[in-house]
C-alpha cells in the first residue's frame, strides 16, 4: 500500500504531461462539462418555475443541492475515470494483461493511469454554485452543518467510486458492461431533484438500493429542514463502506477469471 | 445513370439496417436504458404536477406530459445520428484516407447508413415503445386527442428529424479533423440539442422570448415537432409550415456542412506504413 502511495504522484505526473500536450482538447472538455452543468441548472430553473411551490424546496435550495451533487461526482471523475473504459472495452480488448504482469495491485495501476484534470472544472462549477446559492437557500449555517456537509461529500466520492467499480466489474462476465454502468450512473442525475416526492418505490431505490439519494440528496435535505446532518454522515459512511466492500469483492472475483484476449 | 448512382448508396442503408439487426441485443439494452430514463422523467413530472394548482403545465395536462416524455425518448432513440461518431472514428483510425479514395460520396455514404439504422431502430424498438406508451397513456392515464392522421404524419416528421440530426452531426463532425477532443464536442453538441430541441423538457415551458428564438433554429424539428404532431396539439397551418421550415433547415445545414467539409478534407493527415 505504501509502495502504491509513493508511486501515485508519478502516475499523476505522467497522466498530466500526456494530457497537457493536448491543452486545447482539455479546454474543450472543460467547456463541455461547464455547458452540461449550465444546461442542467437551467432545466431545474424551468421545471421549478412551472409550479408555485415544491414543498420545502425552492429554486435556490435545489440549485444548492445541484452544486453539492457535482462535488463528489467531480472528485470521483478526476481520479477514477478509467473505470468507464473498463466497463466498455478494456476486458474485451485484453487491456488488463499488462497490469497482471507487474508486482503492483492491478486495480491501483489501472485507476492511477488516468488523472482527469478537466474534472477540476466540474468541481469548480459545483463549489461556485454552492457559494452563490448558500446564502439564499434559507439554511441556518452552523460549524457542525458545514463539517457534516464536507464529510458527506468526501464519503460520497467513495460511494460514486464503489458504484462505478461494481458495475464496471460486470465486464469480466459480460465483456461490455457500459450500458449497465451508464444506466445506473444516470440515476445520480435524479438525486438533484426532490427524491421524496417522486414516489415511495423510487425513493426507496434511491436510498437503499443505488443510494445516490442517501449521500447526495439527504445531506442537503437535512440542512434545509434543520434535521441532524450527522444522521446523514452516518448513513453515507455505511453506504460508502458497503459499496466499497461489495465492489472490491466483485472486482477480485472478476479479475481472477480474467482471460487475455490474445492476438 | 442517376438511378444506378442512388442504388449503390442503398447498399449502405441496407448495411446500416443489417448491422443494427446483428447487434440487436446491445440495441435492446440501450432501449431498456431509454425506458428507465423515460419512466424516471415521468415520475419527476408526476411529482411536479402534484404541486400544480391548475393541473396544466406548458399547455399539457399530466397524461399529455407523460406521453410527451415517452415520445421524446422514442424519437431520440429512433432519430439519433451516428454520423459524428463515424467521422470521428474514421479520422482517428486513419480510415478516412480509404473512404475518400473510393469513387463514392463520403457524405452520401454516411447519410444512407443513418437511414438504414433509422429503419432498424424504428422496427426493433420504436414501434413497440410508441404503441406500448400510447396504450399506457390512453388506458392507464386517460390520454385523449390522438388522431390516426397525426400518427401517420409522425413517421415523416421522424424522418425529417433524422435528417436534421444527421446534417447537424455532419456539421459538428467536421471538428474531428481539427481536434482530438471529440468526446467533449459530442457531449456538448448532444447536451445542447437535447435541451434546445425539447427532449429534456417541452419548449412550451421555456419563457416566451426563448420560445420565439428557438423556433428560429433547427432544434425544435429534432424532437418537439414530431412529438407535438403526434399529440395533436398543432394546427394544420403549423404542421405544414413546420415541415417546410424543417426541410429548409436541412438544406441550410447540409450546405454549411458541405462548405466546412471542403476545407476539412484539405487538413486530413493519415498515418500509414
Amino acid at each position: 500500500m505504501l509502495k502504491e502511495l509513493k508511486l501515485y504522484p508519478k502516475y499523476v505526473s505522467m497522466s498530466l504531461r500526456s494530457a497537457l500536450s493536448y491543452k486545447a482538447d482539455s479546454i474543450i472538455m472543460m467547456i463541455s462539462f461547464a455547458v452540461s452543468e449550465i444546461v442542467s441548472l437551467a432545466t431545474i430553473y424551468l421545471i421549478v418555475g412551472t409550479v408555485p411551490t415544491l414543498g420545502v424546496w425552492t429554486f435556490e435550495t435545489l440549485a444548492f443541492l445541484f452544486g453539492f451533487t457535482l462535488v463528489p461526482k467531480a472528485i470521483d471523475h478526476i481520479f477514477t475515470d478509467e473505470l468507464w473504459i473498463l466497463a466498455y472495452r478494456a476486458v474485451r480488448r485484453g487491456d488488463l494483461d499488462i497490469y497482471m504482469t507487474r508486482p503492483l495491485n492491478p486495480l491501483f495501476q489501472y485507476i492511477a493511469r488516468t488523472f482527469k484534470w478537466d474534472g477540476l472544472g466540474e468541481f469548480a462549477v459545483g463549489i461556485v454554485i454552492m457559494c452563490i446559492f448558500a446564502p439564499q437557500a434559507g439554511i441556518a449555517w452552523t460549524a457542525s452543518g458545514i463539517i457534516g456537509l464536507i464529510l458527506c461529500a468526501a464519503l460520497g466520492v467513495f460511494c460514486f467510486t464503489g458504484i462505478k467499480l461494481l458495475f464496471a466489474s460486470l465486464a469480466f462476465w459480460v465483456k461490455n458492461a457500459g450500458i449497465f454502468l451508464n444506466t445506473v450512473y444516470d440515476l445520480s442525475n435524479y438525486a438533484k431533484y426532490p427524491v421524496r416526492y417522486m414516489g415511495k418505490a423510487f425513493a426507496s431505490i434511491m436510498f437503499f438500493v443505488i443510494p445516490f439519494g442517501l449521500f447526495l440528496y439527504y445531506p442537503v435535505e437535512c440542512l434545509i429542514t434543520s434535521a441532524n446532518i450527522w444522521w446523514s454522515v452516518l448513513w453515507s459512511a455505511i453506504a460508502a463502506l458497503a459499496l466499497m466492500v461489495l465492489s472490491l469483492t466483485v472486482w477480485h472475483i472478476g479479475i481472477s477469471r480474467y482471460e487475455s484476449a490474445g492476438n | 445513370m442517376a438511378k444506378g448512382r442512388i442504388k449503390r448508396y442503398f447498399i449502405f442503408a441496407k448495411a446500416g439496417f443489417q448491422t443494427l439487426i446483428a447487434y440487436r441485443g446491445s440495441v435492446l439494452l440501450w432501449f431498456v436504458g431509454a425506458i428507465i430514463s423515460a419512466s424516471l422523467m415521468g415520475l419527476l413530472w408526476w411529482a411536479i404536477y402534484s404541486f400544480s394548482d391548475s393541473g396544466v403545465i406548458g399547455g399539457f395536462d399530466f397524461p399529455q406530459m407523460l406521453m410527451y416524455v415517452i415520445l421524446s425518448a422514442a424519437v431520440f432513440e429512433i432519430t439519433i445520428s451516428t454520423t459524428m461518431g463515424s467521422i470521428t472514428d474514421d479520422v482517428r483510425d486513419g480510415q478516412i484516407g480509404m473512404r475518400l479514395m473510393k469513387p463514392i460520396s463520403y457524405r452520401a455514404q454516411l447519410c444512407f447508413t443513418n437511414i438504414g439504422e433509422f429503419a432498424g431502430r424504428l422496427l426493433i424498438f420504436g414501434l413497440p415503445l410508441i404503441v406500448g406508451g400510447t396504450l399506457t397513456a390512453v388506458f392507464g392515464f386517460g390520454l385523449t386527442g390522438i388522431k390516426w392522421y397525426n400518427v401517420l404524419l409522425f413517421l415523416p416528421a421522424c424522418f425529417i428529424a433524422l435528417m436534421v440530426n444527421e446534417a447537424y452531426g455532419f456539421l459538428f463532425g467536421q471538428l474531428a479533423f481539427r481536434t482530438q477532443a471529440m468526446f467533449g464536442v459530442h457531449s456538448m453538441s448532444m447536451t445542447l440539442s437535447g435541451f434546445l430541441s425539447g427532449r429534456m423538457i417541452p419548449i412550451s415551458v421555456f419563457p416566451a422570448w426563448a420560445q420565439t428564438a428557438l423556433y428560429c433554429t433547427p432544434f425544435p424539428f429534432m424532437t418537439s415537432m414530431p412529438v407535438r404532431l403526434f399529440l395533436g396539439v398543432m394546427t394544420w397551418t403549423e404542421v405544414l409550415t413546420g415541415f417546410a421550415i424543417a426541410i429548409a433547415w436541412i438544406v441550410v445545414l447540409d450546405v454549411l456542412g458541405w462548405l466546412f467539409y471542403k476545407t476539412s478534407v484539405r487538413k486530413v493527415v493519415v498515418f500509414g506504413g
